[in-house]
């Protein structure tokens, strides 16, 4: 340890005043972290109370991972009503994207599938294969022009 | 039942396989998405928010915007961090909504107490500590704290976020620093 000789002051735990940063402050210490801690400051560098001080503000750095991870345990599993209003609201806005015109032997006939459906036609076939998942699935071309 | 089975293959796919599904307009992978990055989107808003009122709004109105762009997303492999903006997105709308000043809350607190010792260089106690201490800064410090070390933003992007200005963060975020020292202080 380079502060044996002040335990006094160790030992209230405070350390962030000036006294104690050779000068520096918290501020100061707090942007040249952010910055990566470039160009070198040597005063900064070479002050025992900065890199304590430095080395705290790692540190709370190094908690908010962990922390989030508990924060997203401790957030009370969501409610299934919760999760039903979501699906609600995005079922409203189907994608059913592009109007695929299907050709019939009648001339009065007007008969098409949408590009929506046709993905989820090809989605399903997945219940029929062990093992496989479908991903994301593109249809090429101007399918919107028949033949 | 043949759903059933697809189901629980959904509950394992990756998150580029449900995001694109997604993009492609199955609810179903969507509601896989929800259930997967839910509880951390409500635990990183409730942070942001300071209360837990208005978190189940925020998430909810996070996953329909998300929704409705996730055709847009150009790496559905990088879902999570893109949902995270979105919520962190949502949830600083509700504190300019609600405070259009922010910095005002830019006031010296009183000195903190250190707390005790108890629990030296275990990381699940020190979690619970710097979350205790957290939640006693001022709305503004907490903020720029959970934007910058939580989120990773830099300081430009905090200060578009919250409306003020790039030396206002520094100042705000260097004195939540200072209290979050002082108070876990007895873990040095």
């Amino acid at each position: 340890m380079t502060r044996d000789d002040d335990l006094g002051s160790e030992l209230r735990g405070l350390g962030v005043e000036p006294d104690d940063l050779d000068g520096h402050t918290v501020e100061e210490l707090s942007a040249y972290l952010d910055a990566g801690r470039t160009p070198v400051d040597p005063s900064i560098e070479a002050s025992p109370g900065c890199q304590i001080a430095l080395e705290a503000m790692e540190r709370l750095r190094s908690l908010s991972g962990p922390l989030l991870e508990a924060d997203a345990e401790a957030a009370s599993a969501p409610e299934a009503s919760w999760v039903a209003r979501i699906l609600d609201t995005i079922t409203l806005e189907a994608r059913s994207g592009r109007r695929i015109p299907l050709e019939s032997p009648s001339p009065s006939a007007d008969l098409a599938i949408t590009e929506g459906a046709v993905r989820g036609v090809i989605r399903a076939a997945e219940a029929d294969v062990d093992g496989i998942i479908v991903g994301r699935c593109r249809l090429r071309g101007d399918v919107t022009v028949p033949g | 039942m043949a759903s059933e089975y697809r189901d629980r293959r959904l509950d394992a796919a990756d998150d580029r396989t449900l995001a694109g599904r997604s993009a492609d307009g199955d609810t179903e992978a969507f509601r896989v998405l929800v259930l997967r990055y839910g509880g951390l989107m409500r635990g990183y808003a409730h942070r942001i928010l300071g209360s837990s009122m208005e978190v189940d709004d925020v998430v909810q109105d996070a996953f329909v915007t998300a929704w409705q762009q996730l055709p847009e997303l150009e790496n559905p492999a990088a879902v999570k961090g893109w949902l995270m903006r979105i919520v962190s997105h949502k949830a600083i709308d509700r504190v300019r909504a609600r405070r259009p000043h922010l910095d005002i809350d830019d006031h010296d607190q009183p000195a903190p107490e250190v707390m005790a010792p108890a629990h030296v260089a275990e990381t699940r106690s020190q979690v619970e500590d710097l979350s205790a201490a957290l939640d006693e800064l001022p709305d503004g410090q907490r903020q720029c704290w959970v934007l910058r070390e939580v989120a990773g933003y830099s300081y430009e992007e905090i200060a578009s976020e919250l409306g003020l200005s790039p030396s206002t963060v520094r100042g705000l975020l260097a004195r939540a620093r200072k209290y979050l020292i002082v108070r876990m202080g007895a873990w040095r």
